[in-house]
């Protein structure tokens, strides 16, 4: 079995559920004060995937980084050497959805070749939807990223978001 | 008059009955007191003293309090034995609610008189060593006498550097751009499992650190300090070493840090380069970096010194082969003398035969010169007739010298090793420069030539190296 390493990151606006969904799905060894000193938390999902013949262990290094103005600054840095990203946006909140472009682009253009894929979240919130998921696809595909209604809540999605982030970046 | 409703609250039902029936009798009194004024006064003296009587007895107890607490306080272990229990009590839950606050309070004191405790501790150390230093005639501590008269550092301090603690406790080996943990070396197994994280962390501090307070200057982190324990953070172009250790470095411990970082950063070069995530290409450091791991404070300072343990047994060897011939030469030349001594008076004729030396050129030829010849009656030949074999060939063997590539930002030559060396000449990207030396630390490169065809230095971290580094010497610039 080959074993892979890849930085990734989440990324999207304050309070769409990054945290939450690392919160729940993957190993962290520091807890959310990282996120409001310093402005990232550094957490790990191990995935097995199928390549080729082979198998492959990848360890995702999971970069949160926190979704607040006040860390604009840095956030580049934190990005560099990025083999892709998860784009978080809220269901209940379009303005969510709107920043995912700037998101990917301040991606892309530190790591021209980094792979995406869109999780909108809070798909458990129904009646409160302010999103359809004909928006979240077209923004996907305007971002040419696979997109998942996911719910950190339920966990309905997230593992197969991780996984499909996986495939991309071992592929 | 309602003479109860002067009285007091009392303070027991008793005083209170006791007032109620001398109220009691003191009305059934007033028809009489009414007879003259001579009666009225004793009548008054007699309902007064009724009515201060509960606050003549309260006041008698108070002052029997105050003088039970005067005397405990007057007797200081009577006092010490009262409040013992109460401050260590509030003490404990001092510093259980807020240990920091007491830390501050109690520092002034404690920091004193632990500064005073170590001074000494010190000192003590200190004359020890001293002591032994005078009376030992270790080739240890002859060596160190030396090392100090030539460094111009006291031995006492040299001895004391070396008996102070140092320990590399975990080594850590990340790829610079992606965080992502290369190699990690550990003497405490249990934190193997989170090397990782910890490693994609402390890159998330460095990059922090860096867009925080180093914009616009080439600095980097390259300490945290935490309790006893310090990372030490060495850099190279595309990776990292942050190095965990307890204990005061020995010096040359950092120049360490760099050679073992350049040999991993040349031995790796591709798989740094186009690192894919793939870890496992790393595993041949890892006898490189072991060597960090079991580093103690007087082989880190040999090793920084470029001696490194090989070569130090081989010189021992050279020195042990040496004395050996030494002690050959001179029995084998006791025994000739002895014998020719112990041998009877004769007349010896001695035909030299001079053979001469190896050439340069392959054609040498051997003429005999005889030289002198006495009377003839023995004749010792010597036989020993070296036959030249010596064939001069070119043995020029250097590895070509290794290329510094430019990168994107391009590059400033300087005069010197260093950033307070004035620039020469800024070279664009791509562009190739050969390196003819590099410094002490690895930091800087020895370059030539600029367009006027002078030497200059750049810093190894803007460049990419094409070639092997360890071929060019290390030179300090002049």
């Amino acid at each position: 079995m080959i074993s892979l390493s890849k930085k990734v990151c989440l990324l999207g606006d304050f309070a769409v559920g990054k945290t939450s969904l690392v919160r729940r799905f993957v190993y962290s060894l520091f807890d959310d004060r990282y996120l409001s000193t310093i402005g990232v938390r550094v957490s790990r999902k191990m995935i097995v995937l199928p390549r080729g013949q082979d198998m492959v262990e990848l360890s995702l290094m999971l970069w949160d980084l926190a979704g607040s103005e006040e860390f604009n600054t840095v956030r580049t840095s934190y990005l560099r050497g990025a083999a892709g990203a998860i784009l978080v946006c809220d269901l209940t909140r379009t303005t969510t959805l709107d920043s995912l472009p700037a998101y990917a682009a301040e991606l892309r253009q530190v790591n021209p070749g980094a792979w995406l894929v869109v999780a909108a979240n809070k798909g458990d919130l129904v009646g409160e939807h302010r999103l359809t998921e004909a928006q979240v696809a077209q923004r996907a595909a305007e971002l040419a990223a696979p997109y998942f209604i996911t719910s950190a809540k339920t966990g309905a999605n997230v593992e197969v978001a991780f996984h499909r982030l996986g495939e991309l970046v071992v592929a | 008059m309602d003479a109860q409703r002067f009285l007091p609250d009392a303070a027991d039902s008793s005083a209170s009955s006791r007032a109620e029936s001398a109220t009691d009798r003191s009305m059934a009194a007033m028809p009489a007191q009414s007879e003259g004024p001579a009666g009225a006064d004793v009548g008054l003296d007699e309902l007064r003293d009724i009515l201060a009587a509960p606050d003549r007895r309260r006041a008698a107890a108070t002052e029997a309090r105050v003088e039970a607490l005067e005397r405990r306080t007057a007797d200081p272990a009577e006092l010490v034995a009262t409040i013992s229990p109460l401050l260590g009590d509030m003490i404990r839950r001092k510093i259980q609610d807020n240990r920091e606050e007491m830390i501050e309070a109690l520092y002034p004191i404690i920091g004193q008189l632990i500064g005073r405790s170590i001074a000494e501790a010190i000192r003590e150390l200190a004359r020890a060593i001293d002591a032994r230093m005078r009376t030992s005639f270790d080739p240890a501590a002859v060596w160190r006498r030396l090392r100090g008269r030539m460094a111009g550092i006291p031995t006492e301090a040299l001895a004391l550097r070396e008996v102070l603690p140092f320990r590399v406790i975990e080594v850590f080996l990340i790829h610079r751009e992606t965080g992502v943990l290369l190699r990690h070396l550990s003497g405490e197994p249990a934190t193997a499992d989170q090397a990782d994280l910890v490693g994609g962390m402390l890159t998330a501090i460095r990059d922090f650190a860096q867009d925080a307070f180093g914009r616009g200057q080439e600095g980097q982190l390259d300490e945290i300090q935490y309790g006893d324990r310090r990372i030490l953070i060495e850099a190279s172009r595309h990776a990292y070493l942050a190095v965990v250790v307890e204990g005061i470095e020995p010096p040359g411990f950092r120049a360490t840090l760099r050679e073992q970082l350049l040999a991993v950063e040349h031995r790796c070069a591709g798989a740094l380069r186009r690192f894919d995530g793939d870890t496992s290409r790393f595993a041949t450091v890892e006898r490189d970096l072991s060597v960090l791991l079991n580093l103690s404070p007087t082989q880190a300072a040999t090793t920084a010194r470029g001696l490194s343990a090989g070569q130090r047994r081989i010189l021992i060897g050279l020195a042990a082969l040496l004395t050996v011939c030494l002690l050959a030469v001179c029995a084998g030349s006791a025994l000739a003398a002895h014998r020719l001594l112990s041998r009877p008076a004769t007349t010896i004729t001695i035909v030299i035969t001079a053979t001469p030396g190896p050439t340069a050129t392959p054609t040498a030829t051997a003429t005999p010169m005889p030289t002198f010849t006495a009377t003839p009656t023995f004749t010792a030949t010597p036989t020993a007739t070296p036959t030249p074999t010596a064939t001069p060939t070119p043995t020029s063997t250097s590895a070509p010298l290794p290329a510094a590539r430019v990168g994107q930002a391009g590059v400033n030559i300087r005069s010197g090793p260093g950033l307070n060396y004035p620039v020469l000449e800024v070279a664009e990207a791509e562009r190739l420069l050969t390196v003819i030396g590099r410094n002490a630390t690895g930091g800087w490169w020895q370059v030539c030539c600029t367009q006027a065809g002078a030497v200059g230095w750049v810093a190894s971290l803007m460049v990419a190296l094409e070639g092997d580094i360890l071929v060019v010497p290390v030179t300090d610039g002049r």
